[in-house]
């Protein structure tokens, strides 16, 4: 077993890859800070403070403290998505996201709105992502050995955090109505957020929400799909059958694009971000042999 | 090749992301198990997963008081759904009604601090509605808090 798992982390990576993976997720993470308009809870009152085990020794925060710790927090977003001391920005985002994000969900209401993204953000303060693509990299020229291994644990390890809640909320729905009714679970989901949810966000949502709560046929195959994806998603990260890994994260992140647009739940549901681990970027952007920021290109 | 060194770091390391999966594992099954949110990060992702009637939900709908009756605040842009999620957490820890119309008044304290155009409001009053999903339409309103400036 520990063979096995060591097979699994110790593969040659690739600092490109890891590299455009940091560039993506910051810059994702970013836009889904300001989307989520963090400054406006910088006044809540402290009367509501009740936070969670991570800062139940804190106090609630100042609006100075707040405003000043999320500002820093996008600076140092930038500073990791650029590239710019890269190693430090990284541990700033870890750091001060949860701070910042902690304070938010310690008003009494924890949700797991940017869950994900917040623990791939201590994955990536311990991993070299500044290697390649980054101003450091431009300056200093670090030597990259080919196919470290060094670049291919974090990117296993933030898959890991997408599954490991992807697969939670999946248990949860199959212990509750969508095992056993998926298309009247697929239904009632769809009439809450086109009905009851749309209301309290003062939004409306097009009637073809309403149009596809008629057609049961589509709605079973629909609470089956995201049944599967969702429970199936561990399978994902094996390194043996790529076509699953395409078909159950591609739909994931199909379904999950769809809410943010068609359902319009992009600023609070921000989980694309965690996805750009899952693309081997190296080979989308990159032709074997090209020369990247005077780096060697690295096969995997 | 593969110096004894090298093998000794990567063999610390293969312990140390072992042990880090193994948190997440038990976090994130701690969550699903005691269906807490605590844990955050960690989360049970609880994500309309169960219900007594598929036809039957609920919304906590807050609004604005001013002259001419009530204003969603969410379509006033001083609070979203995510803001508002605090404060009727806060109502829902509310044992009496003075506490629940308490939350209501930080509330709208909290609106009229974050208004940048001269704050018309008066008062603020928070309610659950019941629909019924089937006919599209609200079939219970309870006003849950009020607060009205004097």
């Amino acid at each position: 077993m520990i063979k096995t798992f060591d097979q699994w982390l110790e593969q040659p990576g690739s600092a490109e890859r890891l590299a455009l993976s940091r560039i993506l997720f910051y810059g994702c993470f970013l836009v889904q800070v300001f989307l989520y308009d963090a400054s406006s809870y910088a006044t809540l009152p402290a009367e509501l403070w009740r936070p969670t085990l991570l800062l139940a020794l804190f106090p609630a925060p100042s609006e100075a403290l707040f405003l000043g710790a999320l500002h820093l927090l996008e600076i140092a977003m930038l500073l990791a998505c650029v590239g710019i001391s890269t190693r430090i920005s990284c541990i700033a985002v870890a750091v001060l996201g949860t701070y910042v994000f902690g304070a938010i969900n310690g008003y009494g209401h924890a949700d797991f709105h940017l869950s994900p993204l917040l623990l791939i953000s201590w994955v990536m303060a311990l991993a070299p992502s500044g290697d390649a693509y980054s101003l450091d990299a431009w300056l200093h020229r670090p030597a990259v050995a080919k196919g470290r291994s060094d670049y291919y644990w974090p990117i296993k390890l933030a898959q890991v955090c997408l599954v490991a809640l992807m697969g939670t909320a999946g248990a949860l729905k199959a212990y509750g109505m969508w095992l056993s009714d998926p298309a009247g679970a697929m239904r009632s989901f769809l009439l809450y957020k086109y009905y009851a949810q749309s209301t309290e966000k003062a939004i409306s949502l097009p009637t073809s929400v309403l149009v596809l709560a008629d057609w049961t046929w589509v709605l079973i195959l629909l609470g089956i799909l995201v049944l599967t994806c969702e429970l199936g998603c561990a399978v994902a990260l094996s390194d043996r059958w790529l076509w699953v890994r395409i078909v159950i994260i591609g739909n994931l992140f199909l379904m999950q694009l769809v809410l943010a647009v068609w359902l319009k739940t992009l600023p609070t549901f921000p989980w694309l971000a965690a996805y750009v681990f899952w693309v081997p970027w190296e080979r989308v952007f990159l032709r074997r042999g090209s020369a990247a920021v005077g780096l060697t290109y690295c096969s995997r | 090749m593969i110096s004894v060194k090298q093998g000794c770091t990567n063999r610390r390391r293969t312990i140390a992301i072992a042990a880090v999966l193994m948190a997440i594992a038990a976090a994130q099954g701690l969550s699903l198990l005691m269906r807490t949110n605590q844990l955050w990060p960690f989360n049970s992702v609880a994500v309309y997963y169960n219900y007594a009637d598929k036809n039957r939900a609920a919304s906590n709908e807050v609004f604005l008081v001013d002259a001419n009756g009530e204003t969603r605040i969410a379509a006033t842009g001083l609070a979203d759904r995510n803001l508002s999620q605090r404060f009727i957490s806060a109502l829902e820890r509310a044992k009496s009604k003075p506490e629940r119309d308490r939350v209501a008044k930080l509330f709208f304290d909290f609106a009229n601090g974050r208004a940048t155009a001269p704050f018309r409001f008066t008062g603020l009053r928070m309610y659950r509605k019941d629909w019924d999903l089937a006919k599209g339409r609200v079939v219970e309103s309870v006003l849950l808090a009020e607060y009205l400036k004097r």
